[in-house]
């Protein structure tokens, strides 16, 4: 009784579907993605409105699953034994993830003096280093670290910001040294941000131990839990308590993401600023507008188009130079 | 203010990432289009998915119902995408069954009955873009609890990590061929149910 046959499609849906799946994945895996794979894609585009319009469907739905990677929780991945091989291939391959998640950052490693070696971002930029002993250190855009050659686990935090998950040792714990005082893992996921002449530390994981700066021998020592912040500067030492929700959106930059939910318009515009060369400006009238949303961290176009469309602002260009006003 | 939180970002995204796809030469240009079809259709999609749950018995036909529709909009859409999208959506998905009861020669008791309800909650005003944000996130945790272990491990090095597939090969100690199958069904599912909130 059946008479679908004379109308049958060419392919069913589902095939359709898993097809435009896979062409969305070999694109965005294919990093020399060249003009015959374009025409390619582009031919099979052309060859069904079911294909386009699968695939206008796939790539939104992909690209709405990144706002869960910039706000998951960092679970811990099981990894393999780290044999010597495999830690090098690691470190090449962190090296390319960065090209993957698309930030133009150039990573330079200096022999400074004989037992420390400098490793450091441009503006933009993100690595990850691997230690030798399984921790790992992630830096942040315009960052210097300096790290003992070998095993050492004595760390100087120069400038910028950085993500520490230290391997745990009690008989050498892992240290960084600040401007401002100095964080000593008790076992241990931290972040540290130095910016002038304060430095501010995030526990997000474990526990660790901040010692403030002590010009007059007296160490202002505290033990900080998960979701404690510390700022500190030469001469003060503020703990404060923040929601892991919100700590996480602070890490959105280990995605290329900046996460923001009660910044105001001249926060935001501050973070953009540490990426990019181009600069925002927020005219002060409007500095106060708080904003919410998740941005690529080189995506100033769209931050601009969604302060005009969203907040019914201006802007303007001039050089290096984008102005934001009423 | 909201500025582009969760999915809103996407739009204007996607069109910009047209400029390299392909220059189709219609009378509304490719970009706009996709970008008509992301930011007023497919947030129908759940909509029309219960609609067609709720009219047609056959689970496995969705899918293709689903797909039939869009085509037809799109082809009416070509020259001038309409807004408001929703009554003619719906103008088609009742045609398109109208058609397919003819054929099947099957009495749509239910179908017609449930049509106005489906429409009211339709009309529901929309919550706001933060309950949106959260909610997509406890969907896609949701999802990705569903997938296999090991999919969900690679779907998670690409989507968190960032990795490509020869990295994700190298950490999950697999081959890339694996890794891609693990990435094209956990993908598959994932963008189901990011459009359909109510898929299985």
């Amino acid at each position: 009784m059946s008479e679908q046959i004379h109308s049958a499609p060419t392919q069913s849906a589902d095939a359709i579907h898993a097809r435009a799946v896979e062409w969305l994945l070999a694109r965005e895996d294919n990093e020399d993605w060249s003009e015959q794979d374009q025409a390619a894609l582009d031919a099979w585009l052309n060859e069904a409105p079911e294909n386009l319009l699968a695939y206008w469907r796939a790539k939104s739905g992909w690209k709405r699953t990144e706002v869960l990677s910039a706000l998951r929780p960092f679970r811990p991945q099981p990894k393999p034994e780290a044999t010597d091989r495999w830690k090098r291939l690691r470190l090449s391959m962190v090296a390319a993830s960065v090209a993957v998640i698309g930030i133009a950052g150039v990573v330079a490693a200096n022999w400074k003096t004989d037992s420390y070696v400098t490793y450091s971002t441009a503006l933009g930029g993100h690595k990850t280093l691997a230690l030798g002993d399984g921790s790992e250190i992630e830096l942040n855009t315009d960052t210097v670290v300096r790290l003992p050659k070998g095993v050492g686990r004595q760390v100087v935090l120069e400038k910028g910001e950085a993500f520490f998950q230290v391997r745990h040792d009690d008989s050498n714990p892992f240290v960084v040294t600040t401007r401002s005082g100095r964080v000593v893992d008790l076992g241990t996921k931290f972040v540290i941000r130095q910016h002038d002449r304060e430095v501010k530390v995030s526990l997000v994981e474990g526990r660790a131990r901040f010692e403030g700066a002590s010009q007059d021998g007296e160490k202002r020592s505290v033990v900080l839990d998960p979701g404690d912040v510390v700022l500190a500067t030469a001469d003060s030492v503020a703990l404060m308590k923040k929601p892991a929700r919100e700590l996480r959106n602070e890490l959105g930059w280990r995605r290329g993401m900046l996460i923001f939910r009660h910044e105001t318009l001249a926060e935001a515009a501050a973070e953009f600023n540490r990426y990019n060369t181009e600069k925002i400006v927020v005219d002060p009238s409007v500095a106060h507008l708080e904003i919410r949303g998740t941005f690529h961290t080189a995506d100033i176009a769209l931050f601009a188009r969604m302060t005009e469309k969203a907040l019914g602002l201006h802007t303007s260009r001039k050089g290096n130079e984008i102005s934001i006003t009423h | 203010m909201i500025l582009g939180g969760g999915g809103m970002v996407e739009t204007p995204e996607t069109t910009r990432e047209l400029d390299d796809l392909h220059a189709r030469s219609a009378g509304v240009s490719a970009h706009d289009l996709e970008a008509w079809f992301v930011s007023e259709v497919l947030p129908l999609e759940p909509a029309l998915m219960l609609f067609l749950r709720h009219s047609w018995r056959h689970a496995g036909d969705l899918a293709d119902l689903r797909q039939d529709i869009y085509v037809r909009l799109y082809e009416m859409a070509k020259a001038k995408p309409p807004h408001p999208v929703k009554p003619l959506l719906f103008t088609i998905a009742r045609n398109l069954l109208i058609d397919r009861f003819r054929r099947e020669r099957i009495i749509p008791i239910e179908g017609v009955a449930d049509l106005a309800e489906i429409e009211v909650a339709s009309d529901a005003p929309a919550p706001d873009r933060s309950v949106i944000a959260r909610d997509e996130v406890r969907r896609l945790e949701t999802a990705l609890d569903k997938l296999p272990p090991r999919c969900r491990e690679a779907v998670m090095l690409r989507r968190v990590e960032g990795l490509s597939r020869a990295e994700i090969a190298l950490r999950m100690g697999i081959s890339k061929e694996t890794v891609g199958a693990h990435l094209r069904d956990g993908a598959r599912q994932l963008i189901d149910l990011l459009h359909d909130q109510a898929a299985p």
